[in-house]
């Protein structure tokens, strides 16, 4: 096999591919704007990630003032 | 829909067009040298669809992209382990089956039940996985795995369905059993 005419047939096909498809088969993620957070910026997911955390706070608090309540 | 700066290509958030041009040219060249190797041992021809590999390069890019910007402290530096590209790449191949049969004139063979023209794209998507996983440098170049493994794997991803967790505990097992310690999970 010829790696580099393999190669250069690779080239050609990814540049006509790139220009004409765009991937709506099956990718619908790569077609449509993602929204969930762990498509974010990591900034934006230390963020969420301090959110969750605070989350799980919040619960144990509440047990614990459920607990006290009761 | 494709945006016209870029043409077709849709602009990945962690990599750029010539990343993901140059795991295309991996991928085709492994695909190549796969259908000369199934077209010696198997009787019906087959062939595979470059557009198709363009698509299983971009989703999966997008999934390793997604998973590092996710899990990883600094995804633009870091890389993820072998074991997640396996997944990500056996996710989409057995999705989107680059590999078609090429026909001629009369059939001239029986199919039987256990016949391996059925599992062309997932014997693709199980070999390609292993070589990623022999790229780590623990791993030895010949591992190879068992048979009947090898079969069980083929039918699984064939007629069940798996996700791209499942092949990464999969995969995280045969890595594990190719260094010699006992399987663990992620």
């Amino acid at each position: 096999m010829d790696k580099e005419k393999v190669l250069r047939d690779a080239d050609a096909t990814f540049d006509r591919v790139s220009r004409t498809t765009s991937v709506s088969y099956g990718a619908t993620h790569a077609t449509k704007p993602n929204t969930s957070p762990s498509y974010k910026s990591a900034r934006i997911r230390k963020t969420y990630d301090a959110n969750v955390q605070g989350d799980v706070m919040d619960a144990k608090a509440a047990i614990k003032g459920y607990v006290k309540g009761k | 829909m494709p945006s016209k700066k870029t043409g077709g290509f849709i602009p990945n958030p962690l990599f750029s067009k010539a990343v993901i041009r140059s795991r295309y040219r991996d991928l085709f060249y492994q695909c190549t040298s796969f259908k000369e190797s199934w077209n010696v041992s198997e009787p019906i021809k087959h062939d595979f669809d470059g557009s198709i590999l363009y698509a299983i390069t971009v989703c999966a890019m997008h999934d390793i992209a997604r998973y590092k910007i996710y899990h990883l402290q600094d995804p633009a530096l870091e890389k993820l382990d072998a074991i997640k590209r396996a997944a990500f790449y056996t996710k989409w191949i057995t999705r989107l089956h680059p590999f078609y049969a090429v026909r001629r004139g009369t059939i001239v063979k029986k199919y039987d039940d256990h016949d391996k023209i059925f599992f062309a794209n997932e014997s693709f998507a199980l070999s390609f996985a292993l070589n990623q996983l022999r790229a780590d440098d623990r791993v030895k170049v010949n591992y190879r795995i068992s048979p009947e493994l090898w079969a069980a794997l083929l039918y699984d991803m064939k007629y069940r369905v798996l996700s791209e967790d499942a092949y990464i505990e999969t995969y995280q097992m045969i890595f594990d059993d190719s260094l010699g310690q006992r399987p663990t999970l992620q």
